[in-house]
């Protein structure tokens, strides 16, 4: 633009007139006041003028030839170079001036021709101070525009800075959560191993490089290469020996204060020869060396090598690597403590193991304890007792040899009576003077056990083994009665644990030894005694057998005598009466016979209940069962004493069932013990006292096995069932002493105030009563207390 | 300016053919081209000054065409040179 230009002179005017005259008097007029003035003769010229230089203010007449000023004015306005510039319309008076059209073509303003030169002036003025106006505004403007476009420019500049800064700080949380991620892939593992094998792994993928390598130092800061991750198996430099002459000590102290060295090429980094050919040997172009530093411990070194070509390494690489190096050294210490925490708890376990063991082992010696104990005492077998325990203590103890040996009465020789051994030969039946070996009975004689290490058995007589031994007498408060011995290798020991075991069996021995002696006695005794008791039966049945003969005898003489004398009564007592003094010697003969004659009875009745006792007791009593029908029997029974009680003021009660079934069982021998009970009852009941009687069929079986003797009426083809019968005799007035009850049941026991009827008896009863019992397999008991003596018996029968 | 008394005397204009300007510099055809373009009288004054005066009717034939302000016809004189 050449506005500038314009303000030097008041204003560059073009003044387009077809009028030569018009022209130049304008032309002049404007010159004169200042203004740049052109001109222009027709519209065309007009248009090349404002083409080449705009003006600022164009003076225009409306008539032209060939183009008028309105088209003009409507090509100026087209322009986008002319449209803004004033355009003042100039008209004749006489012409016909179509303002509207003036104005609506864009005109700024219009004169009449003729003018006064001081409006033409004014007018101008005033466009050009519009134009200046809008000049200004257009400046304005564009100062505007321009410091909008700056701020905008500004503004973009800003954002793409904060671009750049969130692009920075993305890369950055991008490079956080890469290591995070590599971190805990690292630590997911507490082997130490694949710790260092994922972490080259990781970072040889993230950073694609030929090769990453952990180098670990020694304590003498050589080192070693550990792992490696390579691309290729050419670049593999693991297990490659690593001399390192001129890797200074100096760099140790640089590393574990975390010196990197970022080497982009090995030729250009200032290396010194060695340094190059060393790292060259190795195949690395660049090197990346971050320190793994644990607590001020530099414990390795993370390589990532470039093989081939150089390599720029990246701050963003760089950060990396130290990053992922303080990761792995978290994760190595982890690792470590993981595996001193884990040898901790072996050795814990080892130690619960062991203790676990003892007490194991403990257990079982008690178990084992109780198991011999338990053998030694059930057995009274002397031999059997000593082998239990030697065979017992060598498995237990999983020894080599176990034996016993007996000490004589005199305690001066052993003898090896039992043995238990594996691998030595058999001393069994061996006998061990004493006085041979003096130190070692003398202990054991003091019930003292000895352990002997690494001695020769000459003992034993064996010279070519050695063992341990452990002797242990076996003792107890009335003497030593033998020794056990135990071998092992001569190199084992035996501990206290085993020793006390052995002590412990000892005793047992010596207690079970000591019963089963006695044992031994007693039961010599006991032979001794049954022998008596067999001849003194054989006696008894044989001198029985001899007695019944002549008493049975003397019985038909008396019932003989009896006869004649009935026969010298009858005579005599017509002939002479009965007052005659002949005839009372008769009566008196009669009395003494009847004496006679009881007491023969007696005699008998003694001979036979002996005998049938002896039966009895021998075994030799056959029983025969038969049906019995109770409703018969029992009143039969009883009535045989009515008389009897009568006649001594006792009362006989009956209290039996109205109805009491058929019973299949021995009669003679019921009928005995029936018989005998009341018999006895009699005999000791008081005059006015009462003698009860009672029976009844319990249809449960009390037994649990039945009577051997229904056997033989088991095809009779009636359904039997088992039950039992329940008698029991009661007599009042009387009662035994708690002393005596027991004994009531012996032979020819008698209770020492009774029999009150002097009828003597055999003293047999009651014995002959409970063998009966026995033999039918039922049982018998005999209770007195408030005056009153009962006998209940209890008998297995079918029904 | 000067006009009444040089018009009947110089006629000459028609006799100015583009080759005319030739006994000229072509620069300074270029630079009458420009100014005749722009209807700067001054300036075409001052080059038409720069004529020597052996070519003093071409001089007086520009200076007519500009006192009768006939640019296009500069225009069309200059133009051909510049085109070549």
């Amino acid at each position: 633009m050449n506005s500038e230009q314009s303000t030097a002179t008041k204003g560059n005017i073009l003044i387009v007139d077809d009028a030569l005259d018009s022209l130049n008097l304008l032309y002049a007029t404007l010159s004169q006041r200042g203004y740049e003035v052109r001109k222009a003769i027709n519209g065309s010229m007009a248009l090349m003028g404002v083409q080449s230089a705009p003006p600022d203010l164009i003076l225009l007449d409306i008539r032209m030839p060939d183009m008028d000023g309105y088209e003009v004015c409507q090509l100026l306005k087209a322009s986008p170079e002319s449209c803004n510039i004033p355009i003042i319309f100039l008209s004749a008076l006489d012409e016909p001036l179509d303002k509207v059209r003036a104005f609506s073509l864009g005109a700024a303003d219009y004169i009449t021709k003729p003018f006064q030169t001081e409006e033409v002036l004014a007018r101008i003025e005033n466009q050009l101070a519009l134009q200046a106006a809008k000049a200004e505004i257009r400046r304005f403007n564009a100062a505007l525009e321009q410091r909008v476009q700056q701020r905008t420019e500004e503004l973009q500049r800003e954002i793409g800075e904060r671009q750049r800064a969130e692009e920075s700080l993305r890369q950055q949380a991008e490079q956080t959560q890469l290591v995070a991620a590599i971190a805990q892939r690292i630590r997911q593992s507490l082997d130490l191993d694949t710790i260092l094998k994922t972490t080259v792994t990781e970072i040889r993928q993230l950073l694609q490089v030929d090769r990453v390598l952990i180098y670990r130092f020694e304590p003498d800061w050589s080192g070693v290469v550990v792992v490696e991750s390579v691309s290729k198996s050419d670049h593999s430099i693991i297990g490659k020996p690593l001399i390192d002459h001129c890797f200074q000590q100096g760099f140790v102290e640089q590393y574990r204060q975390g010196r990197i060295q970022n080497l982009e090429d090995i030729y250009t980094g200032g290396l010194t020869q060695c340094h190059i050919d060393l790292l060259a040997d190795l195949g690395v172009r660049a090197n990346l060396v971050v320190p793994i530093v644990q607590e001020e411990n530099l414990w390795g070194l993370l390589l990532a090598n470039q093989c081939v070509q150089p390599r720029r390494w990246t701050l963003l690489e760089v950060d990396l690597m130290k990053q992922l190096s303080t990761q792995l050294a978290i994760a190595i210490q982890q690792s470590e403590l993981y595996h001193q925490v884990q040898q901790f708890n072996a050795k814990l376990e080892r130690q619960v193991q062991e203790r676990t063991l003892q007490l194991q082992r403990s257990l079982d010696f008690e178990a084992a304890l109780k198991r011999i104990t338990d053998k030694v005492r059930d057995s009274l077998d002397e031999s059997q007792i000593l082998q239990a325990a030697v065979q017992e203590l060598a498995h237990v103890l999983q020894i080599e040899c176990c034996n016993a040996g007996l000490y004589n009465a005199e305690l001066t020789s052993s003898t090896i009576a039992f043995e238990y051994t594996t691998s030595l030969p058999s001393y069994q039946g061996l006998v061990v003077q004493m006085g041979n070996y003096p130190e070692i009975y003398r202990q054991l004689l003091q019930h003292q056990s000895i352990q002997l290490c690494g001695a020769q058995p000459q003992l034993i007589g064996e010279t070519d083994y050695q063992f341990a031994m452990l002797a242990c007498p076996v003792a107890d408060d009335q003497g030593v009665i033998g020794d056990l011995w135990l071998f092992k290798p001569k190199e084992a020991m035996f501990e206290d644990l085993e020793v006390r075991l052995v002590q412990q069996v000892a005793n047992q021995c010596a207690i079970a030894l000591r019963q089963a002696r006695l044992y031994a006695t007693a039961q010599t005794q006991v032979e001794t005694l049954e022998s008596l008791h067999q001849l003194k039966d054989d006696f008894l049945s044989t001198v029985s057998h001899e007695l019944r003969s002549p008493v049975t005898n003397m019985k038909m003489a008396i019932q003989m005598l009896e006869v004649a004398l009935e026969q010298i009564k009858a005579a005599s007592f017509a002939e002479i009466g009965a007052d005659a003094p002949s005839n009372k010697t008769v009566q008196r003969a009669t009395h003494y016979l009847q004496i006679l004659g009881s007491e023969c009875d007696r005699e008998i009745s003694l001979v036979t209940d002996l005998l049938d006792l002896q039966r009895l007791e021998a075994g030799a009593q056959d029983s025969i069962t038969d049906w019995i029908d109770l409703n018969l029997w029992l009143p039969t029974s009883i009535d045989a004493f009515e008389e009897r009680t009568q006649a001594r003021q006792q009362q006989l009660q009956v209290e039996i069932p109205a109805l009491l079934p058929q019973i299949c069982s021995d009669l003679d021998a019921i009928n005995r013990i029936l018989t005998e009970l009341l018999h006895n009852a009699c005999k000791y009941t008081p005059p006015g006292e009462t003698i009860t009687v009672t029976a009844q069929v319990d249809p449960s079986s009390r037994f649990s096995q039945p009577s051997s003797s229904f056997n033989q009426s088991k095809g009779s083809g009636t359904v039997m069932r088992l039950s039992t019968l329940l008698l029991s005799v009661t007599n009042s007035g009387v009662e035994i002493s708690a002393d005596e009850l027991p004994r009531i049941f012996e032979k020819f026991y008698r209770v020492a105030t009774a029999d009150r009827w002097q009828q003597g008896g055999t003293g047999l009863g009651l014995a002959l009563v409970k063998k009966l019992v026995e033999h039918l397999g039922g049982t018998i008991e005999a209770r007195s207390i408030q005056r009153q003596t009962t006998f209940r018996i209890a008998l297995p029968i079918a029904c | 300016m000067n006009s009444g008394k040089n018009e009947v005397r110089l006629r000459p204009s028609v006799l100015l053919s583009p080759a005319s300007l030739h006994v000229m510099p072509s620069s300074w055809i270029a630079q009458l081209h420009q100014s005749a373009m722009q209807l700067d009288d001054k300036q075409v004054f001052s080059l038409i000054a720069a004529i020597p005066p052996e070519h003093a009717a071409i001089a007086i034939a520009l200076t007519d065409l500009v006192n009768r302000v006939r640019f296009d016809k500069i225009v069309n004189l200059s133009q051909p040179v510049v085109q070549t």
